[in-house]
């Protein structure tokens, strides 16, 4: 009998959190933000401003559906609080008209300004949003109002969904990529293209040729690094500079951006996937203050 | 004053001062006619005599000390004639169409041989929104791809406006040199000899650093010594404000003066037809998904939104603006973002009512 083993090496880890030592009922507004990518989905709940609860899930085969299973998923883990408790809700992300709950949807560009301004503090000037399938370079002011931005969102080639690809091939699960790709005790040439479909066979012919998994992640995420430097060269770095999305919990990706860049990237003060959701969540508030005055 | 005279313009009936050109009068009159090598702050290039040798940093290029023929895209038929809309005067009872078959292929003709010399791919690429050109995806080498100035560059939008032609032929990346000097880098390989630096350090600053001498019958341009100094440079930066292209840089930031802030903006053909913003032409917009936009008086972009239902949503708008159009598309979310990224880039803020939001930070 032949048996055939599952291998999902590219499965990151779905978090659910609620901050327990508070109490929602003491909020005055409580607003909600989603950010529906193409690889994740985040659901933010916030009391007053601050954050409150999330879901970061992946996103299935139906927006719509994703988008229920993140409010439904953080509900339930706050366990007292209904959709009626909720006052406004904001979408966001490529899926954002996919949720027919929302009160009203903002781009994508705009809460993730807004959103890194509270991951990061108000001297981030500069975003790198790594998502699933797009890459983008974000300029804002103190307030997180977008200045500036670029992005490519017609090439999958360095995003979150490249280097899953990339994980699968070497049957090494997402969330050790990173650290192993620094254990190199001299950094390979990048591989010369971050495409997904040409960067697969190019590892493939290293796997061939005997290559490491430790080098291979080195000259892949060198590659990946090489491409956004040059992305964030177009629009000007300028301090304080951080990383939201996925990937920026890639330590392998954010140190080989910070050496490329002489910069270091600003730490997190929650999970910088969440940063598009807690944008929305903010302009959520604000809108629901400004519907009542 | 100078006499009143009426010429035919496309059929309609035109009273203008005598003494300009076709060219002058159309976009006086808000119709545009395509067209490269003018620019209102120089003279017309026609006719200009050149030098018969130039400099390209070391490179020395000798041709015959002629004269510059245009770009020719500015051909309109004139009482039956092809003749170029920039060097003709208005005279009384002309009569001028503008997109007359003959001239419409012969500007082609030589839109095909100005863009055969210079990148162009980007032009012709149907991802050229959603681009940030840092990698392409059909894998062009750079040198072919079009140089960061693609969102707001004066070629583009001509190119646009007529239509690549389909007989442009391939440009090859010809290697030509990259000049680097004390103010300005000079990138020859961007060059379509529109000689519109030539004319803007000849006549805004009357250095004399930039000509062009003739080689087998083409123009080409470059400076009129070795170096910037060489050949009389004052660096006041007049050829980076009036390059249609790309060629000459700011080195450094860029230096403001009284030369260089005399260079106006030139108007640039609206690519797109828009529809005043009023019920009777909201009714014929189809309820599907796509991308909205809407114009102030002075047709400048102010909104930029993407949506599932296009009528429902412009209807809302009424009041708003002045102007709409819109695009049908599926990908709306990504479309809308494609759109204000190349607002942006070619103005540095966004749409005025895409800041809407904006009261929403200090809550």
């Amino acid at each position: 009998m032949v048996t055939v083993q599952e291998s999902e090496y590219w499965r990151w880890p779905e978090t659910i959190w609620v901050d327990e030592s508070k109490n929602w009922q003491d909020a005055e507004v409580i607003s909600c933000g989603i950010d529906l990518g193409s690889v994740s989905t985040q659901a933010v709940i916030m009391a007053d401003g601050e954050l409150y609860a999330y879901a970061n899930i992946r996103t299935g085969t139906s927006s719509t559906a994703s988008a229920e299973k993140s409010v439904n998923a953080v509900l339930e883990k706050i366990g007292d609080m209904t959709r009626e408790n909720i006052h406004y809700i904001v979408g966001t992300g490529y899926g954002r008209v996919s949720i027919p709950f929302a009160n009203k949807t903002i781009t994508e560009i705009a809460c993730h300004g807004r959103g890194a301004v509270y991951v990061y503090g108000n001297t981030v000037r500069t975003i790198l949003d790594m998502g699933g399938q797009d890459l983008k370079a974000i300029k804002v002011d103190s307030r997180g109002k977008v200045i500036n931005f670029l992005m490519n969102d017609k090439c999958a080639a360095g995003t979150g969904r490249g280097i899953e690809v990339v994980c699968d091939m070497l049957s090494i699960p997402i969330t050790d990529v990173g650290e192993l790709s620094l254990k190199v005790d001299e950094e390979p040439e990048p591989v010369s293209t971050t495409c997904v479909v040409f960067a697969k066979s190019e590892i493939l012919g290293l796997i061939r040729r005997g290559w490491s998994k430790e080098m291979i992640l080195a000259a892949f995420f060198n590659a990946v690094s090489s491409r956004v430097v040059e992305l964030l060269e177009r629009v000007g770095v300028e301090p304080d500079f951080a990383i939201t999305g996925g990937i920026s919990k890639n330590v392998g990706v954010v140190r080989r951006i910070e050496r490329k860049l002489n910069l270091k990237a600003l730490e997190p003060k929650v999970d910088p996937q969440l940063a598009g959701a807690i944008g929305a969540a903010l302009f959520a508030r604000a809108l629901y203050i400004k519907s009542k005055k | 004053m100078g006499d009143t005279i009426t010429v035919v313009l496309d059929g309609k009936e035109i009273k203008v001062e005598a003494g300009k050109t076709i060219l002058e009068i159309a976009l006086d009159n808000d119709i545009y006619i395509p067209n490269i090598c003018y620019h209102p702050n120089i003279s017309p290039g026609p006719g200009k005599k050149g030098a018969d040798r130039v400099f390209r940093g070391e490179m020395e290029i000798n041709g015959e000390a002629e004269e510059y023929e245009g770009c020719g895209l500015c051909i309109v038929k004139i009482n039956g004639e092809l003749r170029k809309a920039c060097i003709t005067l208005a005279e009384n009872g002309m009569e001028i169409i503008i997109n007359d078959p003959s001239a419409g292929e012969e500007r082609k003709e030589n839109l095909a041989r100005i863009l055969s010399n210079h990148p162009h791919v980007c032009i012709t690429c149907e991802y050229r929104n959603g681009c940030d050109r840092v990698q392409c995806m059909f894998g062009y080498a750079v040198e072919e791809r079009c140089c960061d100035l693609f969102p707001r560059c004066e070629l583009r939008y001509v190119s646009e406006y007529i239509g690549v032609p389909d007989n442009t032929s391939k440009y090859v990346f010809q290697n030509l040199p990259v000049v680097e000097e004390k103010m300005y880098r000079w990138n020859w390989n961007l060059c379509i000899n529109c000689m519109r630096c030539v004319r803007g350090c000849t006549e805004v600053r009357e250095a004399n650093a930039l000509s062009f001498t003739v080689v087998e019958g083409n123009a080409v341009a470059g400076r009129t010594g070795k170096s910037d100094v060489e050949s009389g440079c004052k660096f006041c930066g007049v050829c980076v404000e009036i390059c249609p292209t790309g060629v000459p840089r700011d080195l450094k930031r860029r230096i403001s003066n009284k030369w260089r802030d005399s260079i106006v903006e030139k108007k640039l053909p609206v690519l797109k037809e828009v529809l005043r913003l009023e019920e009777e032409f909201v009714a014929d917009v189809p309820e599907t998904a796509g991308v909205l936009r809407l114009y102030d008086e002075n047709m400048n972009v102010v909104y930029i939104k993407g949506t599932e239902n296009l009528k429902e949503e412009i209807m809302a708008e009424i009041g708003r603006a002045a102007y709409f159009d819109y695009e049908e598309d599926e990908m709306y979310t990504m479309r809308e973002s494609e759109l204000i990224q190349e607002f942006l880039q070619t103005h540095g803020r966004m749409p005025k009512l895409n800041d809407e939001v904006d009261d929403l930070f200090d809550i």
